[in-house]
C-alpha cells in the first residue's frame, strides 16, 4: 500500500490488507477516516472484521486419537514383506545342521551299529538334506532378489551333493 | 528416520485433517486421505526436503481431497463441527449460530477460494506457503483470497440479517 488516501476504488483492497495485518498506520486511519465518511464504505468495514472475528473463533479440529494411533503405525506395517520365522533361511539352516548332525554321529568309526540304527541314520541324514536344500533355495531366491540372479550356484548345493555321494 | 517421520506426524496431522474435513466434510473420508499421504510421506521420506514437508503435505491431503470431491456427487448437509465455548449459554448459541453459517459458507466457497480461506485465514499460512501447496501464483493467491472473502462476506450478511 503505497498511497494512503482510501476510496471505494482501492478500499476492498485495503480491507484485506487489514485482515492480514499489512495495514499501516497511516493507511489504517485513513480507512477509518473513508469509513467514517461513507455509511456504504462503515458497513463493509463492520462486516470484513465481523468476518475476521468469526474465522479467528472457529477452533482448529485435532486429528482424531484413534488416526493419529494409526498414521504411528505405518512405519512398521510398511516394511519390505518378510517370510514367516519359521520359514526364514536361518532356521532351516540351524535345523538342517542339527539333524546332520546327529546323523553324522551315527556315522562314526568304532560305533557298533545295528542295520536298524543305520537305516535311521540314512534317513535322517536325507531329511537333513531336504531341511539344507530348502534353505539353499530359500537364500538363493534371496541372493538372486538382491544381486539379480548373478550367483545361482551357492556353496551349500555342492556340499550337499558331495554329501549325498558319501552315502 | 522413525523419529523424524513421528515428529512430522505430530507437526502436521492437524493442520492435514483440518484441511481434510472441511474440504470432504466427512470424517471417514478425511481418516482415509490422511492415511494415504502419511502412507506416501512414510514412501518419499528419503527423497522430500525437510523444509518442504509441510508444504508437501498440505498440497498431497488438498490433492487427495480434491479427488475424491471430482469423484463424489455433490452434497449439500454439513457435519456439525464441535466447538468448546466458555461463554453463556446465549453467547455460546450466537456464536455457534455465526460458526455453522461461516462453516457453511466456506464449504460453498469454489475451489481454490475453498483451500485459500481455510489455509490463510483458518490455519494462518502466509501467502508464499499457500502459493505452493495451491500450485498457484502469489498474485493469484492474493487475488483469489480477496475474491474469497468477499463472497464470504456477502454470503454471511445474507445470513446475519
Amino acid at each position: 500500500m503505497n498511497d494512503n488516501t482510501v476510496d471505494i476504488a482501492n478500499f476492498e483492497e485495503c480491507l484485506n490488507a487489514l485482515i492480514d495485518g499489512e495495514l499501516g498506520e497511516l493507511e489504517h486511519q485513513s480507512l477509518l477516516d473513508a469509513a467514517a465518511d461513507s455509511p456504504q464504505l462503515g458497513t463493509r468495514l463492520a462486516q470484513a472484521l465481523k468476518l475476521q472475528q468469526a474465522l479467528q473463533a472457529i477452533p482448529m479440529e485435532k486429528a482424531p486419537a484413534k488416526l493419529t494411533r494409526n498414521l504411528r503405525k505405518i512405519p512398521t506395517q510398511h516394511r519390505a514383506p518378510r517370510s514367516p520365522w519359521l520359514l526364514q533361511p536361518r532356521w532351516a539352516i540351524a535345523a538342517g545342521l542339527l539333524a546332520l548332525l546327529f546323523a553324522t554321529t551315527l556315522y562314526l568309526p568304532g560305533n557298533s551299529q545295528t542295520e536298524l540304527e543305520v537305516a535311521q541314520g540314512r534317513q535322517d541324514l536325507a531329511l537333513a538334506l531336504a531341511y539344507l536344500d530348502n534353505a539353499n533355495r530359500s537364500t538363493n531366491s534371496r541372493v538372486r532378489s538382491t544381486l539379480n540372479d548373478h550367483m545361482l550356484m551357492p556353496v551349500t548345493e555342492h556340499t550337499s551333493r558331495a554329501l549325498q555321494r558319501q552315502l | 528416520m522413525g523419529k523424524t517421520y513421528q515428529q512430522w506426524i505430530n507437526d502436521n496431522q492437524d493442520q492435514a485433517w483440518s484441511l481434510a474435513r472441511y474440504l470432504l466434510q466427512d470424517r471417514a473420508e478425511a481418516e482415509d486421505v490422511l492415511q494415504e499421504v502419511f502412507i506416501k510421506l512414510w514412501q518419499h521420506r528419503e527423497s522430500l526436503p525437510l523444509s518442504k514437508v509441510k508444504p508437501w503435505i498440505l498440497r498431497v491431503t488438498r490433492n487427495h481431497c480434491l479427488d475424491r470431491l471430482r469423484k463424489r456427487r455433490p452434497e449439500s448437509e454439513i457435519e456439525e463441527h464441535h466447538m468448546s465455548h466458555e461463554e453463556g449459554p446465549e453467547q455460546q448459541l450466537q456464536r455457534a449460530d455465526t460458526g455453522k453459517l461461516l462453516q457453511a459458507s466456506i464449504a460453498n466457497l469454489e475451489e481454490p477460494y475453498r483451500s485459500l480461506v481455510i489455509l490463510r485465514d483458518l490455519q494462518q499460512h502466509s501467502y508464499q506457503e499457500i502459493a505452493t501447496v495451491t500450485e498457484l501464483s502469489l498474485p493469484q493467491v492474493k487475488t483469489y483470497l480477496h475474491r474469497a472473502r468477499k463472497q464470504l462476506r456477502e454470503q454471511l450478511t445474507k445470513g446475519w440479517q
